[in-house]
């Protein structure tokens, strides 16, 4: 028996000792912007409010066993027009209802593509839940470890009508289904 | 046994709940402006609604002559015209300022716009602001007696606006309006007390019909109340209204003191975020 707790407390004591956590530093310029465009007509819609974690159960930089989670502000979301916000958030994301948009997954594939500057290669899936649904979904990105910070930068496109939002019209001219996001923020480990 | 098992459980329990992450939730949603108009003005008055922060903002109206020129003059289209030109600027959230001019006596026009109070009902939103503003009648000059810039030319006037809205449709305006100098070339220094109206009712969010009153409570008018009615066209970085009126003055400070006759005329309105 008192090996058992010997085993026991050593393995707990190991998970706690080599659990990492990474959290949003909001002190950074931290971006997140969708890119919408009709075929006369693109513009974007930028914000930094975007709050978070990344989470690993291992000394290693990011073990199998990981967890992430970001939020974003819906609200806070700027696109250089005011009706254009308020449209956007009354009529299409009804941030009224839904505030946030999360992602909530973990890291599938993560390569060093760089040893000089330890950048990696990663793939992250989870559920992307916007406007009320959520989707299964797989993102590519880059991570990069620069001043004790974790740099993430992520392209990737949704389809507005996999979260049941209605395709906005501007007079005549219809937005296309696909937005693009653009994620470039930075994380700093949590003490 | 049993208290090896306590003790046991005492380490693990804790240490378990330890193994998760920190990180809590701490981001509220951002509070939006609250937006009862689409538009930052109706035909010939201001509501609640200011530009972003940080907007700029551009104005081009027209009030064309009399329908009653018919075909030959296009109904009035040909002119000749009031034309209003005016920038804005938000310098702060909830603020707005104003220059503009109309060819009408030259009338140079400065004003500043302030969102001051949000009552954020499911129902009924409303929200209170208030305008002040000032303006030169640039050419206005009277041989022997006044100068362009005798005092006589510059008139004020002090706004409250009131809006409300109604299940996101429907939407409107009180502003009662207080007027300095009513006329430039009245006799006397003149004043007027008027309680603007105008009820704008949003068929999209795209398309709208409105219109509006200005009756004059107490102090000098002119032979009679304004009024106009039109459609509005709201496409978000442009904002179009065109309508009929009674009035073709055009700045705050001539608007406000009512029409020297009911002729109606076309007109319009268009401003643009820079």
């Amino acid at each position: 028996m008192s090996r058992l707790f010997f085993i026991v407390l050593i393995g707990i004591y190991n998970s706690l000792i080599f659990a990492t956590e990474w959290q949003v530093d909001k002190e950074c310029e931290n971006l997140v912007k969708f890119t919408s465009s009709t075929w006369a007509l693109t513009f974007d819609g930028v914000t930094d409010r975007i709050d978070g974690y990344i989470y690993y159960e291992d000394e290693n930089f990011i073990s199998s066993d990981n967890e992430l989670y970001f939020e974003v502000d819906l609200n806070s979301i700027d696109t250089g027009i005011g009706k254009r916000n308020r449209d956007m958030r009354e009529d299409y994301l009804e941030t009224d209802k839904w505030p946030f948009t999360h992602f909530k997954g973990s890291f599938q594939k993560l390569k060093q593509i760089d040893s000089t500057v330890t950048a990696f290669d990663a793939v992250v899936s989870g559920k992307m839940f916007i406007h009320g649904v959520e989707n299964e979904i797989e993102i590519p990105g880059l991570l990069i470890v620069e001043n004790g910070r974790l740099h993430v930068k992520a392209k990737f496109i949704v389809l507005l009508t996999d979260y049941n939002i209605e395709i906005p019209q501007l007079m005549i001219l219809k937005l296309d289904n696909e937005i693009f996001l653009t994620l470039d923020f930075y994380l700093k480990k949590t003490q | 046994m049993r208290p090896k098992v306590f003790s046991l459980l005492m380490i693990i329990l804790p240490l378990s709940l330890m193994a998760q992450p920190k990180w809590k939730k701490s981001m509220e949603p951002t509070e939006a402006e609250m937006y009862l108009f689409q538009s930052t003005q109706t035909a010939n008055f201001q509501t609640t609604t200011t530009p972003q922060k940080g907007d700029f903002k551009f104005e081009i109206s027209h009030r064309f002559a009399n329908i009653n020129g018919g075909f030959d003059r296009l109904w009035g289209v040909d002119g000749p015209a009031t034309i209003r030109l005016a920038f804005g600027y938000s310098p702060f959230s909830c603020w707005q300022l104003a220059l503009g001019r109309s060819n009408l006596d030259g009338n140079w026009d400065l004003w500043v716009k302030w969102r001051f109070l949000e009552i954020r009902n499911e129902q009924f939103p409303n929200a209170l602001a208030v305008r002040v503003g000032g303006a030169w009648n640039s050419t206005v000059k009277i041989e022997g007696e006044r100068e362009k810039t005798d005092s006589r030319n510059f008139q004020g006037y002090a706004q409250l606006i009131w809006n409300v809205q109604i299940k996101k449709k429907l939407s409107l305006g009180i502003v009662p309006s207080y007027l300095y100098n009513s006329h430039v070339l009245c006799k006397d220094v003149e004043y007027s007390f008027t309680l603007g109206d105008y009820i704008t009712y949003y068929i999209t969010s795209l398309y709208n019909i409105f219109a509006e009153w200005n009756p004059t409570i107490s102090g000098w008018r002119d032979q009679v109340n304004s009024y106009a009615f039109g459609v509005g066209l709201e496409t978000g970085g442009h904002s179009f209204k065109i309508f009929v009126t009674n009035n073709n003055r055009i700045n705050p400070s001539q608007y406000l003191a009512g029409s020297p006759n009911n002729d109606l005329r076309f007109a319009f309105n268009i401003t643009r975020a820079l």
